[in-house]
């Protein structure tokens, strides 16, 4: 039994207990007033009881002075009768002995009374009054006990009465205490009732509530509303069905959303594992958050942080160049490093998020690492390879030409037109052999950064008209010219550069315009801009298309018709001039071309000289 | 060139006997004297014993290479006014340090790729001597 049965069974039994009591007292009451009802009837018959007995008296005196007046019979009757009503009165109440006794006494008082005044009354009708005076004494004796005796009851009486007063009183008092408890009980009760009402319809919405809260906060969807609640027939029990319902169905979602975003995730992480590149999730501190198979083979045993495997390469990953190229939302790159035995390619890229007001925010980085040992293992044996036939080729090659040119120049040998042509040929072929061999050796020497420059004031004007006139009988052969304007040089450019170099590059452009020109010629202007001088080399060959354009300053490259038309060079040429140039501090461009009327190439050099810090590179 | 003076000495210093013979040839035929040797150690030794106008030396060789062979005429007071020019190919995949900057930190007058035209090393070599070119 619970707290709240129980107090129901209390207040029950409270307001029973009240109900009975008040009633108790109501009938107590009662039963009092009819009491004092009686007493007071019995007093007023006591009192009337002694009226009459005076009245009849005086009526008696009255009477016996003229017996014969009718009225006065009349009245004598009256007043008898009066005292016997008043007396039968007294006959049916309950009294107390003595009062009995007093009453009895006063029965046979007023008998006595009546049989004195009739005797009198009688005796003065025969006009006898002899015995008038005695039976008068004897009357007013009768009357007095009479008066005595109505007056002892009456005064016992009027006690009752004020006893019965009493009780009433208190039976009134309590009547009102109870009538007050039993307002202040039912008011009590009906509270009570209301709380209780109250509690049984809230009690169960807040426990659903209680059940959504742990729900939404502790995220677990696997609390339930319990069976009393559910089977409750009320709308509370139809809303924790509901409620149960619900929250089956949106767990069961909840699990196929869950398992369907497994499956995704399982298939992305199978999809970079199953990658050829190392793959590395980092967020913006630093810190990888996924890394795939690879990359985790790589850096075993290792915090994995951008700190800390940055530094594994060499070179070490710059992390504040990284991060400020992820900030800046532009993509990492490192040609190369080392990793122990292993040679990478890293490329990172930042990770953009797109938000509401369309600006991406930076989440992280994602890095790739490509495994490029064996690329570089290729590149290198064939660099090497190819440095050592050229080395190897080198010395032979000097031999045939340097024999060649002996024989060729030899008069005593008395040579015939045709073997000097044949010896020429070799000669020639030699040469260029050679000259392929050296751009080769000179790039492998350039790249690594075993060329110094001899720095010297050159003409620049003056050391083209030299070039010019070597290479005129070229040009002559072709039927081409050569002109040279100086006319915007009025005092002769002086450039700081190295001699042998910078003659290299003007053979270069010239001899190539020669080649690649059939009828015109080549016109060079020299012009000084601000703090460069510019040189431009114009043809009026065959151009360069806009394909080829874009090839033609690459390693290896000639345009293509070139090499389809004819023989030419090692397709170095461009390449090394314009390493040099840069190596000057200048560069070369080609300013215009078009396929049929010519090109124009532009060799820019510093007036001040070479800038610091260039020229020399440490291998 | 005065009549009375005698030609210039040029030694050639190479292990490669075919580049000797050419160059000589051609050094030869343009009026100089010249003598060879094939290795670093003999080529000081000449120098000390002969007092050559011009050293033109490989810088590769066997027994004493070149550099080795330039900074001990370097230190000999007698050999040390000697200008040395080294012949080199500058290209050798086995030998990556021997370059242009290296020569001329070791105090070499000049260098001369190898492969070059007799012509163009005739004109090199009278330049090295203030000669005028013919």
């Amino acid at each position: 039994m619970n707290i709240r049965s129980s107090l129901l069974a209390s207040f029950s039994v409270i307001i029973v207990i009240l109900v009975l009591v008040g009633a108790l007292l109501m009938v107590l009451q009662n039963s009092i007033e009819q009491e004092y009802e009686m007493i007071a009837t019995d007093t007023m018959s006591e009192y009337q009881l002694g009226e009459g007995a005076s009245q009849l008296i005086s009526t008696y005196t009255s009477l016996l002075q003229n017996i014969n007046d009718p009225s006065l019979s009349a009245q004598y009757q009256n007043n008898l009768d009066a005292i016997n009503v008043a007396a039968s009165n007294l006959d049916g109440t309950t009294l107390s002995s003595a009062s009995a006794t007093i009453y009895q006494r006063l029965r046979s008082e007023i008998a006595l009374l009546e049989g004195y005044i009739a005797h009198g009354v009688a005796n003065a009708k025969q006009g006898d009054f002899s015995q008038s005076a005695n039976i008068f004494e004897q009357v007013d004796n009768a009357n007095n006990s009479i008066q005595q005796d109505t007056a002892s009851l009456i005064v016992s009486d009027v006690g009752g009465m004020e006893e019965t007063q009493g009780s009433v009183n208190t039976t009134e008092a309590l009547e009102r205490t109870i009538g007050i408890m039993m307002i202040i009980i039912v008011i009590g009760g009906i509270i009570l009732l209301a709380f209780l009402l109250s509690n049984r319809l809230s009690r169960p919405i807040i426990r659903l509530a209680g059940i959504a809260e742990t729900i939404s906060e502790g995220g677990s969807l696997a609390a339930r509303v319990d069976e009393k609640l559910m089977h409750m027939k009320n709308e509370v029990g139809s809303l924790a069905r509901s409620f149960n319902h619900m929250v089956l169905d949106v767990e069961k979602r909840v699990d196929d959303r869950t398992r369907e975003l497994q499956q995704e995730r399982a298939r992305l992480l199978a999809s970079i594992n199953s990658l050829p590149l190392g793959f590395l999730l980092l967020d913006t501190a630093g810190v990888v958050l996924i890394a795939n198979s690879v990359a985790k083979e790589n850096f075993t045993g290792q915090d994995l942080t951008l700190a800390s495997i940055g530094n594994l390469f060499v070179p070490a990953m710059d992390a504040t160049a990284f991060n400020d190229l992820m900030a800046k939302k532009q993509s990492y790159e490192l040609q190369e490093a080392q990793l122990g035995e292993k040679s990478f390619r890293i490329m990172a890229t930042p990770v953009l998020l797109s938000g509401s007001d369309e600006k991406d925010s930076l989440i992280g980085s994602v890095m790739l690492m490509e495994d490029i040992t064996q690329e570089k293992m290729l590149e290198r044996s064939k660099n090497t390879f190819l440095a050592i036939a050229a080395h190897e080729m080198r010395t032979p090659l000097t031999v045939i030409r340097g024999e060649a040119e002996l024989m060729f120049d030899e008069p005593s040998v008395g040579l015939d037109t045709g073997l000097k042509a044949q010896i020429g040929s070799i000669l020639n072929s030699a040469v260029r052999l050679l000259s392929i061999v050296n751009d080769f050796l000179d790039v492998q020497n350039l790249e690594g950064g075993r060329v110094s420059l001899n720095i010297e004031p050159v003409d620049a004007a003056g050391l083209m008209k030299d070039v010019i006139r070597d290479l005129s009988v070229l040009a002559e052969k072709k039927g081409l010219t050569i002109t040279l304007d100086t006319s915007h040089d009025p005092e002769g450019f002086i450039l700081n550069v190295d001699k042998g170099r910078l003659q290299q590059i003007y053979v270069n452009l010239i001899s190539n315009a020669i080649h690649y020109t059939e009828h015109g010629g080549v016109a060079v202007f020299l012009k000084k801009e601000s703090k460069v001088i510019k040189i431009t080399f114009e043809d009026t060959g065959i151009g360069i298309d806009a394909e080829e354009q874009q090839r033609l300053f690459r390693k290896f490259e000639t345009g293509r018709a070139f090499i389809q038309s004819r023989e030419y060079g090692s397709g170095l040429g461009l390449y090394i001039s314009r390493f040099l140039a840069h190596l000057m501090g200048g560069d070369i461009v080609l300013e215009r071309s078009e396929p049929g009327k010519g090109s124009v190439f532009c060799l820019t050099l510093p007036l001040t000289g070479l800038p610091r810090g260039l020229g020399l590179k440490k291998p | 060139m005065d009549i009375n003076q005698k030609p210039a000495l040029i030694l050639l210093v190479d292990d490669e006997a075919d580049i000797l013979s050419i160059y000589k040839a051609k050094l030869d035929k343009v009026g100089f004297r010249v003598i060879t040797a094939s290795d670093g150690a003999q080529a000081v030794q000449m120098a000390i014993d002969q007092h050559p106008d011009l050293i033109l030396m490989d810088m590769k060789m066997p027994v004493m290479d070149g550099i080795t062979a330039q900074s001990k005429l370097e230190e000999n007071p007698v050999t040390k006014d000697i200008k040395v020019v080294f012949l080199t190919a500058f290209s050798d995949p086995m030998n990556p340090e021997i370059d242009e900057r290296s020569a001329k930190e070791n105090g070499a007058f000049d260098f001369i790729k190898k492969g070059i035209g007799l012509d163009e090393l005739v004109e090199k070599v009278r330049g090295y001597l203030n000669m005028p070119n013919a």
